[in-house]
């Protein structure tokens, strides 16, 4: 290492007197060979954001793409004196589409913080002013006379004398958007050769000296416990080590944690083995008896009286009795697990005074805080390697996994690898709540809509929070569209306890809400005799802000939404007849700051079996970094919702789930997936935003609404499954 | 005691004949591309060539190993040379999360070794493996172009 940029420096250097090894912030390095390494500050997780970053990063400090390396930053917090709690090296993790967004002007800030560095000891060098300098390809060019200096022999130099002085960094300029070269580029993804060779690292694959293996058989009840355990045969299996009962824990909320028996062996298959041959007698505990099925008899029931009122604009009623037509629909969504292709795994060390850990992360905030929690150390204490992430969809924002490597690693005192199996993946997630819908809405004599009444029921875990708007979070928000297009609006928000934990999955509110409401709208425009396209731009009216005071606001934008939906529209022939049992959808979404519309074609068979053959997309996210990674999100995204609306659905039988497996919870495979995917970007306003989540939200009520021309069948209950056929 | 090859390698193995191939792989044989996915031959992730053929090494007891030739990821490719299908794969950039790949690359070289230019319904039958991640409108076209570029020698 000869030189090393800590974002924030200058606000370092007056702290410690140092800038060169300041703790604050993603670092960049330059190396002896002239390439550029970025300490991102996030996981790759299958976002593409090892890719963007180092983007970002080329384009302000003028450097090659290819010569721009990524490095996992170290994760650790640090202690204040007041005893509050920072990143020591800035904000690090990923989630709800912001990553991007969130890195978007420090990692460049850091780039030209650097850059400014760089051209200042070339302007020495070269004895040329700094206004005649350029920088291209890891060289700083002299315009004047053309001659040239490489950043590393830069670096070399501005290492010897002491960092420049640079007041506030937040004055140095960054690139103009005019001026980009790079970003906005198509780009391969970084690292997709270590991917295709099996070189690539993920947390399962990853090591410490002398580790040992662990598996935990959980109580497969959701609030059960350990009654008894017979260990006698599994203790005979060859490398077993240690037969650990785990207590369910005494603290109530976060890291969930399943009462269960650990096996650890010296590999995993001796773990596994053994873990067969327990013989566990289990209690139900509170969810005993607990169904999914009763649970939307209950939400049902709960609907029939007034609940919590979320919003409530105008006077609904009164509108509803003055309507010349009122229609109504129930909506269902099931429970859904995240099955992410990397199962959970986690290695822990524990060291007495500190741990250290290496495991696939989203989120390094809770898994630092799960594991100070289940302990006892002090946050500062626990050091974190991130790997390459298997996927997440919202999994590993949560953490439970690295609690229990953790106090196994504690409780033996040895390096412990903890995986889970597909079949502990299922049974112990932290499920998409199952939630229940009913819509009403009133029409006036010209088709337009005068009222909107929305009941949303949802049954959640959630023991710790007692706020009823932060028990629909994951559900509905209070701005959910058309609210402020439609003058009598509100919603009515029920909320039941069970058993089965919840959180957040891909779009965690909109994949829900797009469901109901753009299945809704479609209903309406269908039942006032208009175009399902022409009755959306009718309600979304002139372009303009409306407020929204959620995530991805504050506000949004009518004619943004209004943009996709005619480009998606317009690419796709909308309005174009359509064979006999074909079917064209159409549905548009915001979710967390972007804007995304699609057209999906099917064809239902004599036998009503369904095929996607088609899926147009639109979408503007602002500005788009890498076209590359903004259509692979797209796309992945549309797949999972297409995946997802057609089969998937967790059943939950006396306090557990009954799917185990991927033979009964089919996640798509290529033969059921759209042979033809086309995505449209428009690039409507100045921020960038993550496209991992916004091409889900769509998927189903356009699915649903093609299904609905080709056969006459309306879809209001998901997964799709075998509804054609009764 | 069953010896077998591994990537060419000659191997012998004395342990639990119950072990599936898959940790023998990873943990054994330290070749961790091999991936696991579900345990119970649904998803693909675990996928090798057995004698050839793709099989999905989590169901296979080491057992049954005896004289096999075993190719896994890190066999695939000749020296520095990569398959055809690990080029079409970087060409189309067809992984995201990238953990069901080297499953979804063993199979397609195993499908186009006995058919060398399948057509989508080909494809859709003999490519059964997961990804969770959806990436397969490119594994798709990946897959027509692996075959282009075998063709093209
Ligand atoms: S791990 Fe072998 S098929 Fe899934
Ligand atoms: S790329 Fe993530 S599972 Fe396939």
């Amino acid at each position: 290492m000869i030189a090393e940029t800590p974002l924030g420096y200058a606000r370092s250097l007056k702290n410690s007197g140092n800038g060169f090894l300041g703790d604050i912030g993603p670092y960049l390095r330059i190396e002896p060979d002239n390439t550029v390494i970025l300490g991102a500050p996030a996981p790759e997780i299958g976002t593409g954001m090892h890719t963007s970053l180092p983007m970002l990063i080329a384009e302000e400090i003028g450097a090659d793409f290819d010569t721009v390396a990524v490095r996992q930053m170290p994760i650790k917090l640090k202690r204040a004196p007041d005893g509050r709690y920072s990143w020591a090296y800035g904000v690090q993790g990923g989630g709800g589409s912001f990553t991007l967004r969130r890195n978007w002007s420090p990692v460049r800030r850091l780039a030209a913080v650097t850059r400014t560095v760089l051209m200042k000891a070339a302007s020495e060098a070269l004895d040329a002013p700094v206004t005649q300098l350029r920088a291209e390809n890891n060289f700083v060019i002299d315009e004047a006379s053309g001659r040239r200096i490489s950043f590393s022999d830069i670096a070399a130099l501005a290492s010897a004398s002491p960092f420049p002085e640079i007041a506030d960094e937040d004055d140095i300029p960054l690139k103009e958007p005019s001026g980009f070269t790079l970003i906005g580029q198509w780009r391969r993804s970084k690292g997709v050769e270590d991917v295709v060779t099996g070189r690539a690292v993920f947390g399962i694959d990853a090591e410490m000296p002398g580790m040992l293996h662990a598996v935990i058989a959980r109580c497969p009840y959701f609030d059960g416990d350990v009654l008894s355990v017979d260990d006698s045969e599994a203790r005979e299996v060859a490398g077993v080590k240690h037969i650990v009962k785990l207590d369910k824990p005494a603290h109530p909320g976060q890291p969930y944690l399943a009462a269960g028996v650990a096996v650890v062996a010296t590999k995993f298959w001796a773990a596994e083995k053994a873990r067969r041959l327990l013989n566990i007698e289990w209690s139900k505990g509170r969810g005993a008896g607990e169904s999914s099925e009763q649970i939307m008899a209950v939400l049902e029931e709960r609907q029939q009286q007034p609940g919590f009122n979320l919003v409530k604009d105008g006077d609904g009623a009164e509108a509803l009795a003055r309507a010349t037509a009122i229609h109504e629909a129930v909506y269902e969504l099931p429970i859904l697990t995240h099955a992410t292709m990397e199962p959970m795994n986690c290695i822990a060390h524990w060291k007495g005074e500190s741990i250290v850990l290496k495991a696939p992360c989203h989120n390094a905030g809770s898994v630092v805080g799960a594991v100070a929690r289940v302990t006892g150390l002090d946050m500062d204490a626990i050091h974190l390697e991130s790997t390459r992430t298997g996927g997440s969809f919202g999994r590993r924002l949560y953490a439970d996994w690295a609690a229990e490597a953790a106090i196994l690693s504690k409780q033996l005192n040895a390096p412990v690898k903890l995986v889970w199996t597909r079949e502990d993946d299922m049974a112990s997630d932290i499920y998409r709540p199952p939630s229940r819908h009913r819509l009403r809405a009133g029409l006036d004599s010209d088709g337009a809509i005068s009222a909107w009444s929305h009941s949303a029921a949802v049954a959640t875990r959630d023991e710790e929070s007692v706020d009823q708007v932060d028990r629909m979070q994951n559900t509905i928000w209070a701005d959910n569209f058309p609210r402020r297009l439609v003058e009598h609006f509100e919603i009515d928000a029920h909320h039941e306890t069970w058993m089965t934990l919840n959180g957040p999955w891909r779009a965690p509110m909109p994949a829900q809400q797009a469901f109901v409401v753009e299945s809704f709208i479609n209903e309406l425009a269908e039942k006032t005799g208009a175009d399902p396209l022409e009755f959306r731009l009718k309600l979304l009216g002139e372009p303009r802000d409306l407020p929204y005071e959620h995530w991805g606001g504050p506000t949004y934008n009518t004619g943004r939404w209004a943009g996709v939906l005619k480009k998606a529209a317009a690419a796709a022939g909308w309005g174009r007849k359509v064979k006999r049992r074909h079917g064209r959808g159409i549905a548009g979404y915001f979710t967390f700051g972007s804007y995304c519309a699609l057209v999906v074609d099917v064809e239902v068979s004599k036998n009503r079996d369904i095929r996607v053959t088609r899926v147009v997309a639109a979408a503007d996210a602002g500005r788009v970094v890498n076209p590359n990674g903004f259509r692979a999100q797209l796309e992945g995204g549309i797949m999972d919702g297409l995946s997802t609306a057609l089969r998937l659905k967790i059943d939950i039988e006396d306090g557990r789930a009954v799917q185990s497996n991927f033979h009964n919870y089919q996640v798509m495979r290529i033969a059921d997936a759209p042979p033809v995917i086309e995505t449209h970007m428009i690039e409507g306003g100045d921020n960038v935003h993550g496209t991992g989540e916004i091409g889900l939200p769509p998927v189903a009520p356009a699915l649903c609404a093609a299904l609905y021309q080709a056969t006459g069948k309306r879809i209001r209950k998901l997964p799709v499954g075998d509804q054609l056929k009764a | 005691m069953v010896q077998f090859k591994v990537n060419g390698n000659e191997m012998r193995y004395d342990g639990d004949p119950d072990m599936p191939l898959l940790w023998y792989l990873r943990e054994d044989a330290g070749l961790k591309g091999t991936k696991f996915g579900c345990g119970i031959a649904q998803c693909g992730a675990c996928t090798v060539h057995f004698n050839g053929k793709a099989v999905r090494s989590c169901v296979v007891p080491m057992a049954v190993v005896d004289g096999a030739e075993i190719t896994t990821i890190e066999g695939l490719a000749a020296g520095d040379d990569l398959d055809p299908v690990q080029k079409a794969w970087i060409e189309i950039d067809a992984p995201q999360c990238g953990y069901c790949q080297t499953g979804q690359i063993m199979a397609t070289a195993a499908l186009l070794a006995s058919n060398p230019d399948p057509n989508d319904k080909d494809i859709d039958r003999a490519l059964t493996n997961i990804c969770r991640c959806g990436a397969y409108y490119r594994i798709r076209k990946a897959i027509h172009r692996a075959a282009e570029i075998k063709r093209e020698g």
